[in-house]
């Protein structure tokens, strides 16, 4: 994870329009908005594309951003979200089929590539059924893995707030998973 | 008791994570938790597993590019500069009280003078030249590709190479893009307008810019071969243009649906579905209404004997000029020719300027253009654009053959 320091330079740089800040604030986080977005679609191609949308807005509202002190990718994730709920209402409806679809219509034996994906898409649709601040938590410990103090810093919170929410949303992905809701 | 067990979850999962203890030496410390935290330590472990996903190499170019591009279009806030009134105003008493000027009484008059002097200035002279400069200047804009099938590359710039390219790349002007056989995609120009492309098409996107204000948008392409469909928004200014030039040919449009063809001899095709097109060869132009197709025969393929009804020599086969084009643009934005007017081909508008010029290329305007615009067209598949291509004679002698149905 970078540094503040890192950040408020990144982001004076690129508010004078400079190029490769631009280019280095998208090499550094495009991976994690990429996969925050697709836990939250489930869907690779539709993550792709809003991967893309959220790094135009950032372009567009950067002059905008006041460096408060809190990781830039904070501020990125806000607008991932924002992205994501816009295209949910474009669309209507989530694009995330429920569980048991997909594991009926997923192949009986999977192996390599189409197990992994089915994985991920589980994961994807048991975490869509958490709240905003649990389902985050969980991409940045486990799948992010930041630290606590790191996980704090992003989500704005205390580490004790953030221990505690881990554990909150470790039991409700554990009922989620267990119980079929997905 | 509550904080208690976050700390002993958020603990035993740190030490588990980095392989320290395993999960059951690690529940064994807490036995009276061991019951609760055991399936929370268990997911918290698989969940760590799960292969991260992550974007496609090709998505995350495309997305970085759709990123630079977007900020391609932006000033840049450190050219912006503001201008400091305090210090311009020192800067001028400066100048002015130069030279030893010791009166401190008349350096504060000045200084107020000159401060004065630039407030007016500042308010009156600079916001309407920046106004205007902001306003008029031309800005570089973007198209972006969808709907990709089979085989399509990107060409770009300054480069030589042929890349694959995918649903989401940004083009900017001088790239040039080409689709393989039962291949295509559709070009998503800034302002709305569509181009679609056929399989084996290759098309040159010459200029993609608009003012800053919105106005002059301008989208020039060149069509090398191969067949496009053209959705055209229509034009909110007398400055902005849609065009595809070809070997033989130009297309000027306003706000139309159309579709251009060109074999592989550089004979052009031009059908309009909707609207209006001004099709310009060498010294003359042309325009064409809903339902009209016309083609555009290079000198080479030109028969011993062309169609005195339909066909009017042209002088030079290089493409038209600017100016010429411009003045078929403002003919039209003029209402010279309501949509739908068909053109008389007994009144040609089109003439030579020589007496006797050596004709390079000819002109042929029919009606039903859909139906000789139509790849699947059963009876000159080959040159759908063309059906009385010299390579393909049999068709002058059949030119009543019902046309095929465009789905």
């Amino acid at each position: 994870m970078s540094g503040a320091s890192d950040d408020a330079k990144l982001v004076d740089s690129a508010q004078r329009g400079d190029r490769s800040a631009m280019a280095e604030i998208y090499e550094r986080h495009h991976s994690a908005i990429y996969r925050y977005i697709y836990y939250r679609v489930g869907d690779a191609s539709t993550a792709e594309d809003l991967t893309g949308t959220v790094f135009v807005r950032v372009v567009e509202h950067i002059d905008g951003f006041v460096y408060r002190g809190h990781p830039l990718l904070s501020w990125l994730y806000t607008i991932a979200r924002n992205v994501v709920v816009d295209h949910h209402r474009r669309t209507s409806e989530p694009t995330i089929m429920p569980l048991d679809e997909r594991l009926l219509t997923g192949p009986v034996d999977v192996e390599g590539a189409a197990d992994r994906a089915l994985v991920q898409r589980q994961l994807a649709v048991a975490l869509s059924r958490l709240t905003d601040d649990q389902r985050q938590v969980i991409l940045l410990k486990f799948i992010e893995e930041m630290s606590n103090q790191e996980v704090a810093d992003v989500l704005g919170k205390t580490v004790g707030a953030v221990k505690s929410l881990q554990h909150r949303a470790l039991a409700a992905l554990h009922r989620v998973l267990s119980t079929g809701v997905a | 008791m509550k904080d208690h067990v976050d700390g002993i979850l958020d603990d035993c999962l740190t030490q588990v994570l980095s392989g320290a203890v395993s999960l059951e030496d690690c529940l064994s410390r807490y036995p009276e938790q061991a019951e609760e935290l055991r399936p929370l330590l268990d997911l918290g472990v698989r969940v760590s597993g799960v292969e991260r996903p992550e974007m496609a190499a090709s998505a995350s170019g495309a997305a970085r590019e759709r990123m630079l591009a977007a900020l391609a279009q932006k000033q840049p806030r450190g050219q912006r500069d503001t201008l400091s009134l305090r210090a311009a105003a020192a800067n001028l008493v400066a100048w002015l009280g130069g030279a030893g000027r010791r009166d401190t009484l008349h350096k504060r008059t000045l200084a107020i003078g000159a401060t004065a002097a630039l407030v007016v200035l500042l308010l009156t002279v600079v916001p309407a030249v920046v106004l205007e400069m902001t306003r008029s200047a031309v800005v570089g804009q973007m198209a972006v590709m969808t709907d990709v099938a089979g085989v399509v590359e990107i060409q770009k710039g300054s480069s030589d190479t042929w890349r694959p390219a995918n649903s989401g790349t940004v083009l900017l002007s001088g790239c040039r893009i080409r689709t393989s056989d039962l291949s295509g995609a559709t070009l998503t120009f800034f302002d709305g307008s569509r181009t679609i492309l056929a399989s084996q098409t290759e098309l040159g996107v010459d200029e993609l810019s608009s003012r800053r204000d919105g106005a002059g948008r301008t989208v020039v392409l060149y069509q090398w071969v191969g067949q496009t469909e053209n959705q055209v928004e229509r034009l909110v200014d007398s400055t902005s243009r849609f065009e595809i030039h070809t070997p033989t040919a130009a297309a000027v449009v306003h706000g139309t649906e159309f579709i251009v063809s060109v074999a592989q001899d550089g004979t052009t095709g031009v059908s309009v579905v909707e609207g209006i097109v001004g099709l310009s060869s060498g010294g003359a132009t042309q325009l064409l209404s809903a339902g009209q197709f016309a083609s555009v025969l290079p000198a080479s393929a030109l028969p011993e004997s062309t169609p005195t009804a339909t066909a009017v020599p042209m002088e030079t086969a290089e493409p038209s000029s600017r100016s010429e084009l411009a003045a078929v643009r403002k003919s039209i934005l003029a209402g010279g020719l309501a949509e739908g007017t068909a053109w008389d081909e007994a009144t040609p508008t089109v003439t030579s300027s020589t007496a006797t010029p050596a004709p390079t290329a000819t002109w042929e305007v029919s009606e039903d253009a859909e139906a000789r615009a139509d790849p699947e067209h059963p009876e000159h598949p080959e040159h759908p654009e063309h059906p009385e291509h010299p390579e393909h004679p049999e068709q002058s002698e059949r030119p009543d053959e019902p046309p095929g149905k465009k789905e």
